[in-house]
């Protein structure tokens, strides 16, 4: 422990001298790599038509509620994993909001350069459009700033004893990532109907079965080794609560996009289901990634 | 800096990253007062459409009536139905229709219509026949 500490403190005041001399110079490449981050995460969602539309079709309460959900969102990913390491919160503030504007820009510019944004439209289009893919686009520059050749040892040592709700609250992002990919599409809808119930229940098992592989069984880098930890015990702290989470965004992202007005009571849970599929394959995969 | 100073002094914030992060803030700011203002101050109305002809061309075969289809009400209509007739007194001597895949609240979009016959001898009338809401 003692010499984890120094690791970090060695890091650390290694990091801060390089910083001091070139610090606005670091700052560039990392809002270059935010901006590279953004692109890679948003670009599925930039090139899907739903995405577009849900931009002005959606009640604009909905989009100031995503907005608003977001801040938090990032500020976790800031603290577990941002920029740098981080000590006091308000530079974790200044980095969500450096990465929103990065975010901003390159959903701006590419919707723009697909000429999906013209000068005739009203504000409330261009504003809702660039809107709904601040989402995926920050969590994108977040990352991007983070884990493209930014990752310094600090971050990993940082992550190394993450607590339980820290590992809930990734899993989570994670869920609401891949999540986004695919909830405003069709073939969400589409493959619910398809379903029957069995194949439903089939898919709630699979998904957990999938997310307790993923972290605890494949060893992937960065997944966790049970280290004589109860098997059954794990599964249900961390495999079950963590599907419990992919579950709520799951009915979160359907309810922003509108896929629960008007819909009877299974048809909601089905395509909750539907979506918490690729959800607990993005939470299972957050622990590894993020 | 040595490396065994030991000073856990993470990089702070400098002006510049600050000037950035305001930026985000007025804009994180902007955006959600613009959508809570226009909730309120636009409550969802069935949308209004109105299609008017803007130029009429003749093609290699047969004429162009292009339109702009405006939506002032305060919701948006997918798979809007566009047609057009040419009349003759009230004899309807041509139609023709097609769809806008969105239309937008207070937006426009623009499309054609084509017809055989040369939709300047006639009485052209350009309606929206219905739509979806999305």
């Amino acid at each position: 422990m003692a010499k984890r500490e120094r690791m970090r403190e060695h890091i650390l005041s290694e990091n801060t001298s390089t910083h001091e001399t070139e610090s606005t110079r670091s700052l560039l490449i990392g809002v270059g790599r935010a901006f590279g981050g953004a692109l890679i995460f948003a670009m599925p969602m930039l090139m899907t038509m739903e995405m577009w539309s849900l931009g002005f079709s959606l009640d604009p309460w909905r989009i100031a509620a995503l907005l608003i959900v977001t801040l938090p969102l990032l500020l976790g990913l800031s603290r577990f994993g941002g920029f740098r390491p981080t000590t006091r919160l308000r530079d974790d503030i200044a980095d969500v909001f450096v990465a929103v504007v990065v975010a901003a820009f390159a959903s701006g510019a590419s919707l723009f350069l697909f000429g999906l944004l013209e000068f005739g439209m009203s504000p409330r289009e261009i504003m809702g459009k660039i809107a709904v893919q601040l989402v995926p686009a920050s969590i994108g520059a977040m990352l991007g700033r983070s884990q493209l050749g930014g990752r310094t040892e600090a971050t990993e040592v940082q992550n190394q004893n993450p607590s339980y709700w820290s590992e809930l609250f990734i899993m989570g992002v994670g869920a609401l990532f891949l999540s986004l990919n695919v909830a405003p599409t069709e073939e969400m809808v589409l493959i619910a109907y398809k379903m029957s119930v069995w194949h439903q229940v089939t898919m709630v098992v699979l998904s957990l079965v999938l997310m307790h592989a993923f972290v605890y069984t494949l060893d992937f880098r960065g997944g966790t080794s049970l280290e004589g930890k109860s098997t059954l015990g794990t599964f249900v702290r961390f495999t079950f609560g963590g599907y419990a989470v992919v579950l709520l965004v799951s009915l979160g992202t359907l309810w922003l996009f509108g896929r629960t007005d008007g819909t009877s009571l299974a048809a909601i849970i089905s395509s909750t289901v539907v979506l918490a599929f690729p959800g607990a394959i993005g939470a299972a995969a957050a622990r590894l990634v993020l | 800096m040595g490396p065994s100073s030991g000073q856990q002094r993470p990089n702070p914030t400098s002006i510049l990253e600050w000037a950035f992060a305001g930026l985000g803030m007025v804009l994180v700011a902007a955006t959600i007062g613009y959508m809570v203002w226009y909730g309120i101050t636009h409550p969802e109305t069935p949308p209004q459409i109105s299609v008017t002809p803007t130029a009429t061309s003749p093609m290699p075969e047969g004429y162009l009536v292009e339109f702009t289809a405006r939506n002032h009400g305060n919701s948006t209509a997918a798979g809007l139905l566009v047609s057009g007739r040419l009349l003759d007194g009230s004899e309807v001597i041509e139609e023709s229709e097609t769809t806008v895949t969105y239309l937008p609240q207070q937006s426009e979009r623009k499309g054609g219509l084509i017809f055989e016959n040369d939709p300047r001898d006639h009485t052209l009338r350009l309606l929206a026949n219905g739509y979806e809401h999305p």
